[in-house]
C-alpha cells in the first residue's frame, strides 16, 4: 500500500491528542477524587448519584430534626419529673395532714406549702424550650396554664391556654412523628399531662382542693378525696413519662435507622462517583507509557527520509 | 535513417520533457504540506515516430499531460461524512454547554437548591415561631429563584451565541460558494485548451469539502468542468453563478433561520442542521425548566394559601411568577418572613403546613395529569437527558470523524505526496535529463566530426 507523507505524519497528531485527552481526564479524576465529571461521562450513574444526593440531604436533615425533637422531649421529661416531685410532695403533705392530731394552724401551714407547690406546677406548665412553651400544643407563645386568683393572691382556678394540636417532625424519609405532650387534652388530643379529661385527672384542681381542705381543717376530705386523687395524678404522670420515654425511644430508633441509611448511601455514593485511586493510577501509568511510546515511534518515523541517504 | 539534426531534436525533446517532469516533482515536493493538494504526475509517452522506409524511427519522449492523481469517487463519501461531522460537532458542543450550565454530574445546582429548599421547610417545622428559620427559608427560596433565573439567562446566552454562530457560518458558506463559482469560471477557461487546471481544481475541491461541513451538498460536474451545487434541490452554485444564503432572525422563535431567496432551507446534515437541532435542544431545556418552576410555584402556593402566617392571618402566595424567568418570592412575603405560613391553624407553633410543603419533595407532581416524577426526579431526568444526549452526540461525532479520517487516509494514499517517492522520481528525471544532454553532446561531436574533420585530405 502506498503511504503518503500526510498519512505518515498527519495521523500521528490526532493519536497524540487522543492519548493526551485521556491522560488529562484520568488526572482530573485523580485530582478531584470524582470519577464522573459530567453527566455524559456516565449518564446512568450520574442520575443515581443525583437521587442519592437528595436522599443524603434528606437523611442529614432528618438527623437534625431528631436532635431538635430529642432536645424537646428531654425538656418535656424534665418538666414531668418536676411535676412528679411536686405531686409526691403534695402526697407526703396530705399524709401528714391526715394525721388527726394536727391542729388547724398546722394544717394552714401545710396549705401554704401546697400553695407554693401549686405555683410550682403552674411553672411546670410554663416551661419552654428555646422560648417555646412545651406543653401548650402549638400555642407556644404563652404559658400552657394561667391562674385565676382571689384577693389574697391564691390560685382559685387554672385555665388551659394551649390547644390540642401536635407538633410533628420528619424523622425518617417520608415518616413524620408528633413529639410534643399536651398540658391538657380539653381542647383536643388523647393525653393531657397535667389535666386529662378522659382519665379524670386534674392536678391543678386536686391541689387547689387539697389546699382548701387544709385551710378548712378538713382532714377527712384530705384523706378521703385528695390522697386518692394524688395517687391517680402520680400514676398519670408516670404514664406521661412513659409516653415521653416512648417518644425518645422511637426517636433513638429513627436516629439509628437514619445513621445506618446515611452510611449506606454515602458508601454507595462513594463507590458510584469517587475515583478508585489504585485503578486510576494504573490507567494513568499505562497511558503515560503509551504516550511516550507513540512519541518515540513518531519521532523515529519523522526523522527517517530518503534525504538522509542522498548526496 | 535519422539525420543528425533529427537526433539533436530527440535529445532536445528529452531535455524539455524531463525538465517538465522535474518541475512537476518540485511542485509536489513544495506542496507536500499544502491542505487539499493532490499530487501531480507528468504523463510521458514516446513522441510520434517518423516513417523512413523501410524503418520507423522513434523521435524521443514527450509530455502528454500533467494529471492529478485523485480518486474522485472518495470525494463524495468524504463530503457526506464531513456533513455528519459538522452536524454532530455542533450538537456535541451545545449539549456539553447545556450540561455544564445545569450543574455537574454529581450535584446539580438546581438539585442542590431544591434539596436546600425542602430542608429549609423542615427547619421551619422545628421552629415555626423563629424568625431566623423563616428568614433562612426566604433566603433558600430566593436561591431557587436565582438558580432558575441563572438557567434562563444562560439559555438565552446560548441562544444568542448560536444565532451569532449561524450568522458567521452563513457568511462562511457564502464565501465558499462565491469562490467556487469564480473557480468554475477560471477552470473552464483554463481547460478550454485541453490542459488540466489541477491546482485550481484542488482549491475548488477543498472549498466544496469545507462547504460540506456546513451543509449537506449535492455536487454535479458539468462537461465543461464546472461544478453545480445544490442542497436538496435548492441551488447554491450553478456554473459561474453563486446564490447567497442569508441568516434571518425569526422574531417568533428568536432563532436565526438560514434562508435562500427568502425561503427557509431544510438541511439533512451539516453544521446548519446541527444548529437547528441545537435550537430545539435549547427550547426543550427551557420548556422543562419552565415546567419545573411552574410546578414548584403552583404546588407550594396552593398549599401555602391554605395556611396562616405567624400573626394568625390567612396566608397569601409564597412564590410570585409563572415560569423559570419570572419565579420569585411574593413581594410582601419577601420583606416580612412572618407572612410565611407554617400551619393550617392560627397557632404560632403549628408546623403541619411546613411539614406538608417539605414533604412535597417526595410527592410525584410532574407532569400534570398523571404525575410520575417528583420535582427532584424531574430535574434529574433533565440532566440525564442532556447527559445521554451529550454522550450520544460525542460518540456519534467520534464515529463519523473516524470514518471520515479513514476514507481521507484512503484518498491520501492515492493523492498525497510521498517525499521519498518524489526524491526518487527527481533522481530518475535528473539522470534522464543528463542522459539527454549527453545525447546532444554526442550528436554534436558527430556533427563536429562531419563538419570539421571529414574531407580534410589535401587541404
Amino acid at each position: 500500500m502506498r503511504i503518503s507523507d500526510s498519512q505518515r505524519y498527519g495521523g500521528l497528531v490526532p493519536r497524540y491528542q487522543d492519548l493526551l485527552a485521556r491522560q488529562i481526564k484520568v488526572q482530573q479524576q485523580i485530582a478531584s477524587g470524582i470519577r464522573i465529571q459530567k453527566a455524559s461521562d456516565a449518564p446512568g450513574d450520574a442520575a443515581r448519584s443525583h437521587l442519592m444526593h437528595t436522599t443524603r440531604s434528606t437523611l442529614e436533615q432528618n438527623l437534625r430534626n431528631l436532635d431538635e425533637g430529642q432536645a424537646w422531649t428531654e425538656q418535656t421529661n424534665n418538666a414531668l419529673n418536676q411535676a412528679v416531685s411536686i405531686v409526691q410532695r403534695m402526697d407526703e403533705l396530705s399524709v401528714r395532714a391526715g394525721d388527726v392530731t394536727l391542729s388547724a394552724a398546722e394544717r394552714a401551714n401545710i396549705a401554704q406549702e401546697v400553695d407554693q407547690l401549686l405555683e410550682g406546677m403552674l411553672d411546670v406548665g410554663a416551661q419552654t424550650y428555646r422560648g417555646r412553651t412545651i406543653l401548650s400544643g402549638t400555642q407556644t407563645g404563652q404559658p400552657a396554664f394561667t391562674a385565676t386568683r382571689d384577693a389574697q393572691g391564691r390560685i382559685t382556678a387554672v385555665t388551659y391556654q394551649g390547644n390540642g394540636e401536635d407538633r410533628s417532625l420528619e424523622v425518617e424519609p417520608g415518616r413524620a412523628m408528633a413529639y410534643n405532650l399536651l398540658g391538657s387534652n380539653e381542647a383536643g388530643g388523647d393525653f393531657g399531662a397535667l389535666r386529662d379529661t378522659a382519665a379524670g385527672v386534674d392536678i391543678f384542681d386536686t391541689a387547689i382542693r387539697l389546699r382548701d381542705f387544709l385551710l378548712a381543717n378538713d382532714s377527712a376530705s384530705v384523706t378521703g378525696i385528695s390522697l386518692p386523687e394524688l395517687k391517680d395524678a402520680l400514676t398519670h404522670l408516670t404514664t406521661g413519662l412513659a409516653r415521653v420515654g416512648g417518644l425518645q425511644s422511637r426517636m433513638n430508633q429513627s436516629e439509628l435507622t437514619d445513621e445506618d441509611h446515611l452510611e449506606l448511601v454515602q458508601k454507595q455514593l462513594s463507590q458510584l462517583i469517587e475515583t478508585d485511586l489504585a485503578e486510576a493510577a494504573v490507567e494513568a501509568s499505562e497511558l503515560d507509557v503509551a504516550y511516550r511510546a507513540a512519541l518515540q515511534v513518531g519521532s523515529r518515523i519523522m526523522q527517517t527520509s530518503l534525504l538522509d541517504y542522498l548526496r | 535513417m535519422l539525420t543528425a539534426n533529427a537526433l539533436l531534436e530527440v535529445g532536445t525533446r528529452g531535455l524539455k520533457t524531463f525538465q517538465i517532469a522535474m518541475g512537476v516533482t518540485s511542485h509536489n515536493i513544495t506542496n507536500s504540506n499544502t491542505e487539499g493538494y493532490t499530487r501531480q504526475r507528468a504523463e510521458l509517452s514516446s513522441s510520434y515516430p517518423i516513417f523512413l522506409q523501410p524503418h520507423i524511427f522513434g523521435t524521443g519522449v514527450q509530455v502528454d499531460a500533467i494529471v492529478r492523481l485523485r480518486e474522485s469517487v472518495l470525494d463524495a463519501t468524504i463530503r457526506g461524512e464531513m456533513s455528519e461531522v459538522g452536524r454532530w460537532d455542533v450538537n456535541a458542543q451545545t449539549l456539553g454547554t447545556l450540561e455544564t450550565m445545569l450543574g455537574n454530574a454529581t450535584n446539580g445546582s438546581l438539585g442542590e437548591a431544591l434539596n436546600a429548599f425542602w430542608n429549609g421547610w423542615q427547619d421551619l417545622t422545628s421552629g415555626p415561631e423563629e424568625m431566623g428559620a423563616r428568614q433562612a427559608l426566604l433566603d433558600l427560596s430566593q436561591r431557587i429563584a436565582d438558580v432558575f433565573h441563572g438557567g434562563v439567562r444562560r439559555l438565552d446566552d446560548l441562544n444568542t451565541g448560536l444565532n451569532t454562530t449561524v450568522t458567521a457560518a452563513v457568511a462562511e458558506a457564502n464565501g465558499y460558494t462565491q469562490s467556487i463559482a469564480e473557480l468554475n469560471r477560471e477552470i473552464a477557461r483554463a481547460e478550454l485548451s485541453g490542459a488540466n487546471a489541477n491546482d485550481l481544481r484542488d482549491r475548488r475541491d477543498l472549498l466544496v469539502e469545507k462547504l460540506s461541513r456546513l451543509t449537506d451538498v449535492h455536487v454535479v460536474e458539468q462537461p465543461n468542468g464546472m461544478l453545480d451545487i445544490d442542497v436538496n434541490g435548492d441551488v447554491l452554485v450553478s456554473g459561474v453563478n453563486s446564490f447567497a444564503l442569508s441568516g434571518v432572525l425569526n422574531g417568533g422563535t428568536n432563532h436565526m433561520e438560514v434562508q435562500l431567496g427568502g425561503s427557509p432551507l431544510a438541511f439533512a446534515s451539516g453544521a446548519f442542521q446541527g444548529f437547528t437541532e441545537s435550537f430545539a435542544e435549547v427550547d426543550g431545556t427551557r420548556a422543562q425548566l419552565d415546567q419545573l418552576a411552574a410546578t414548584l410555584i403552583s404546588e407550594v402556593n396552593t398549599r401555602h394559601a391554605t395556611g396562616f402566617d405567624l400573626q394568625g392571618n390567612p396566608a397569601g402566595a409564597f412564590f410570585a411568577g409563572t415560569d423559570a424567568a419570572t419565579i420569585g418570592l411574593d413581594p410582601a412575603l419577601a420583606s416580612n418572613p412572618a407572612l410565611i405560613a407554617a400551619s393550617t391553624t392560627a397557632a404560632p407553633g403549628g408546623n403541619d403546613l411546613a411539614l406538608q410543603i417539605a414533604q412535597l419533595r417526595d410527592l410525584k407532581v410532574i407532569p400534570g395529569g398523571t404525575p410520575t416524577m417528583t420535582l427532584n426526579e424531574a430535574f434529574n431526568a433533565l440532566v440525564l437527558d442532556l447527559g445521554s444526549g451529550g454522550k450520544r452526540a460525542t460518540e456519534t461525532l467520534g464515529d463519523f470523524e473516524r470514518i471520515r479520517a479513514s476514507v481521507a487516509e484512503r484518498r491520501s494514499a492515492v493523492s498525497g505526496v510521498n517525499m521519498d517517492e518524489e526524491l526518487s522520481n527527481l533522481l530518475t528525471f535528473q539522470r534522464a535529463y543528463e542522459a539527454s544532454a549527453r545525447l546532444i553532446t554526442t550528436v554534436d561531436e558527430m556533427m563536429d566530426m562531419i563538419i570539421n574533420r571529414m574531407g580534410i585530405v589535401g587541404r
